[in-house]
């Protein structure tokens, strides 16, 4: 295929970030702070770290094959049926991925700003926003995210307004009470769980320019969203404290509603923060969409991919209203997320020793 | 065709989405502030089948029959700024009294009688009567946390007495009550006279573990009200009332600034009485492992300034050092009392438990576990104060 168009790598690293900054940064201090206490700053740390593998791993390998995106990777590779079959699961999960993430994004809205709007509504309304932002052009998919990033990351400097109110003594024992280090890693899992959804790369390796620098680049892009992630884990753990962490089911958006600003010049910013939240939504599920519609119109070969985006709404939408309630909600976005992170993971690094081996059978 | 039907959706999606959960100003009914009374077991036979039937609200131990007092908003009526001066607040906010076994059954009641929809984004305080606070809190701040339209930042009292007295307190130069009452504790924290409790910070407290809940406590006076100091908590209960003097003291060693109180010194050789007030206060508070169990050092560095020597006029550099020690030795003291009451009503407002769990969490771990523990160590827990107290001024008088 010859690609007219083309991103930097530094697009990339923007395209990273604003994807990280997603859904779970409502829910994701709670989570971790319920699963390890006052442990949740070195176990997001370590899930960061860990986190970076799954990048090093597909940026190694769009440096291998420049050609191909991961969907032709598993297909060069693994062949047409073990790797179509492995494209298959990775474009269904990405689809169910993305239906409880708008759930949760419409929960949120439901029960925080939007009481009486149906949340059907509000899903179709955000799914219908994925699909209208067209895929055809795939610098315009990384301006998109880089026109974001800004709108993202800068509203969080209105968290440090609530700096007075953080005490030290809840971010302290750094290493939490009485931990297991089972309990430790399940923390840093749910950290990377929730930060390794970055997998959109794997879909980019061919428009790439630059792939000498994507390696560094990307592990920036990386830092950049991870590290505002954790900003938000330490401020709310910090002002919140374990107990009323566990309580609460939006640390963040709860943070937002104690901050005052100095000379009051906005009496609120929860809704600023709210609105934030909403374009780190957008961008994340444009990016999952991203995945599920480009991989099924290769696995295809079509360039189709209004009609298949299109085709696709109503299976997301199906796959956000299966929850019954809040809980059963994040139940399975856990649970599929843990699953998920295998194929993060899992995947770039097996296709790059299966094509070591490959090779020197090859020169044998 | 492909154009004019994008076209169509953007066009359909501009006018057809938007306002869903529209409404307006005029249609709410603004509670500006509640009052939460306990109301005697006559008034279940009054209250309206609106949660439940006649009898049938499910019988529970420690079952209470709330008084509600809400103070409404008449939209159109509230004067921003500085407005005319034939408005008092009887046309400006409306009074109404309903009963209900929980916050929301009595919300509910409530709802009967308006029109509008209740709505609790613009509140800005919550009394409660001292007999409530006594019995347990933890019931009404499980609805106030659950509403999502509450500000963490809304203002908590408690008064000895009838709370919903508080609400009718109105000088002539406010309109509105409630804005008057929030405006009197958020100048209170700004002068250093309560520390910063709002909503949200008392529910922080109240969650964590080896940390009690201070409440700012005031006493209507009629037309207006007086700040009366403190109100500290043991997990949901009151325990006990400190009083501007103390709440002083707590401040100090919290650290906060600026300092709100003066204090009255008389001199070691009683010719002279002074009135200091501190101006910058720095504290520290320390928790070291002596021998297997923890040892609280509490230091607090104050300076301050002569505000008043009303009897004789003998400042001197000398005079000055001996009124500081003089004054070291009164604070410490002071300090030293009020920590024996707090300890003695296992009231822990100053989150040494917290800090001992940071600290040395191996040690809560084995030793204490749980809140429960803590305040049987607390108790006779060895908390030494030093306190540091220069005094720079003197103000505009040489003498």
């Amino acid at each position: 295929m010859k690609h007219t168009d083309s991103i930097s790598s530094i697009q990339v690293a923007g395209i990273i970030a604003s994807t990280i900054i997603g859904v779970p940064l409502m829910v994701l201090p709670r989570f971790i702070v319920a699963e390890v206490g006052e442990a949740a700053i070195l176990a997001s740390v370590v899930g960061l770290i860990l986190s970076s593998i799954s990048l090093i791993a597909i940026t190694e390998l769009g440096k291998k094959y420049k050609e191909y995106t991961i969907i032709g990777c598993n297909r060069l590779l693994l062949g047409k049926y073990i790797g179509n079959l492995l494209n298959v699961l990775i474009i269904v999960s990405m689809m169910i991925v993305m239906g409880l993430e708008v759930r949760q994004f419409a929960e949120v809205l439901a029960s925080g700003l939007l009481p009486n709007t149906p949340i059907e509504f509000s899903i179709i309304i955000m799914i219908f926003l994925c699909t209208l932002a067209g895929f055809r052009n795939v610098s315009t998919f990384a301006y998109i995210h880089f026109f974001y990033l800004p709108f993202l990351l800068i509203p969080m400097v209105f968290l440090l307004f609530s700096i007075k109110d953080l005490e030290t003594y809840h971010l302290l024992p750094v290493f939490g009470h009485e931990l297991s280090l089972f309990q430790f890693m399940k923390g840093a899992f749910l950290m990377m769980a929730a930060i390794t959804n970055y997998f959109v790369v794997a879909m980019l390796i061919p428009y790439i320019k630059d792939h000498e620098n994507c390696v560094k680049n990307g592990i920036w892009g990386l830092f950049l969203g991870g590290l505002a992630i954790l900003f938000c884990i330490v401020m709310t753990l910090g002002v919140f404290g374990v107990q009323e962490l566990e309580l609460l089911y939006w640390p963040v958006l709860s943070l937002s509603r104690i901050i005052q600003i100095p000379g009051e010049v906005l009496s609120r910013i929860d809704a600023i923060i709210l609105i934030t939240w909403i374009f780190a939504v957008f961008t994340t599920l444009f990016s999952h969409y991203f995945v599920a519609v480009r991989g099924t119109a290769e696995i295809f070969r079509t360039d189709k991919f209004n009609l298949i985006s299109t085709i696709m709404v109503p299976f997301i939408y199906v796959i956000a209203l299966i929850p019954d309630n809040i809980y059963e909600i994040y139940d399975y976005g856990i649970n599929t997320a843990f699953f998920v992170l295998i194929i993060y993971i899992a995947l770039p690094i097996g296709l790059l020793i299966i094509g070591r081996i490959r090779k020197r059978v090859r020169v044998q | 065709m492909n154009k004019y039907f994008m076209f169509l959706i953007l066009v359909s999606a501009a006018l057809l989405g938007g306002c869903w959960d529209r409404y307006e100003l005029e249609e709410r009914a603004i509670i500006l502030a509640l009052a939460i009374d306990l109301a005697d077991e006559s008034k279940a036979a009054e209250m309206p089948e609106v949660t439940h039937g006649k009898g049938e609200f499910p019988e529970q131990e420690n079952q209470r029959i709330y008084k509600l007092t809400a103070q409404l908003a008449v939209p159109g009526k509230v004067m921003l700024g500085p407005g005319g001066g034939d408005t008092n607040s009887g046309d400006t906010d409306w009074l109404l009294v309903t009963y209900g076994y929980t916050m929301k059954d009595a919300l509910s009641n409530l709802q009967q009688e308006l029109a509008e929809k209740i709505h609790l984004g613009h509140i800005q305080l919550i009394v409660m009567s001292d007999q409530i606070a006594k019995n347990s809190i933890e019931d009404i701040m499980d609805f106030l946390r659950r509403d999502y339209e509450i500000r963490r930042t809304a203002w908590v009292m408690i008064t000895e007495g009838e709370a919903h007295q508080i609400l009718n307190a109105t000088p002539p130069i406010q309109t509105v009550p409630s804005l008057y009452l929030a405006n009197t504790l958020k100048e209170a924290v700004k002068f250093g006279k309560l520390p910063k409790e709002y909503l949200g910070k008392v529910w922080i407290d109240f969650s964590d573990i080896g940390v009690d809940a201070i409440i700012p406590l005031v006493q209507p006076m009629g037309d207006h009200i007086r700040v009366e100091g403190l109100a500290y908590f043991k997990e949901h209960k009151m325990v006990g009332k400190l009083s501007p003097t103390e709440t002083g003291a707590v401040l100090a060693m919290q650290g906060q600034n600026p300092a709100g109180y003066s204090n009255v010194v008389q001199s070691e050789d009683k010719s002279g009485i002074y009135m200091v007030k501190p101006y910058r206060r720095s504290s520290d508070i320390s928790v070291k492992m002596v021998d297997g169990k923890p040892k609280v050092f509490i230091r607090v560095n104050i300076e301050g300034f002569i505000e008043e020597e009303p009897k004789s006029k003998n400042l001197s550099g000398e005079k000055l050092e001996e009124l500081e020690k003089t004054i070291n030795k009164m604070g410490k003291e002071s300090l030293e009392k009020l920590i024996k009451k707090l300890q003695k009503d296992q009231s822990d407002i100053l989150g040494i438990g917290a800090r001992v769990r940071a600290y040395y969490p191996k040690y809560w771990n084995e030793q204490i576990k749980d809140d429960e523990g803590w305040y049987e160590v607390y108790k006779d827990l060895d908390i030494q104060v030093s306190m540091d107290y220069r005094i720079l001024r003197v103000g505009m008088e040489w003498k």
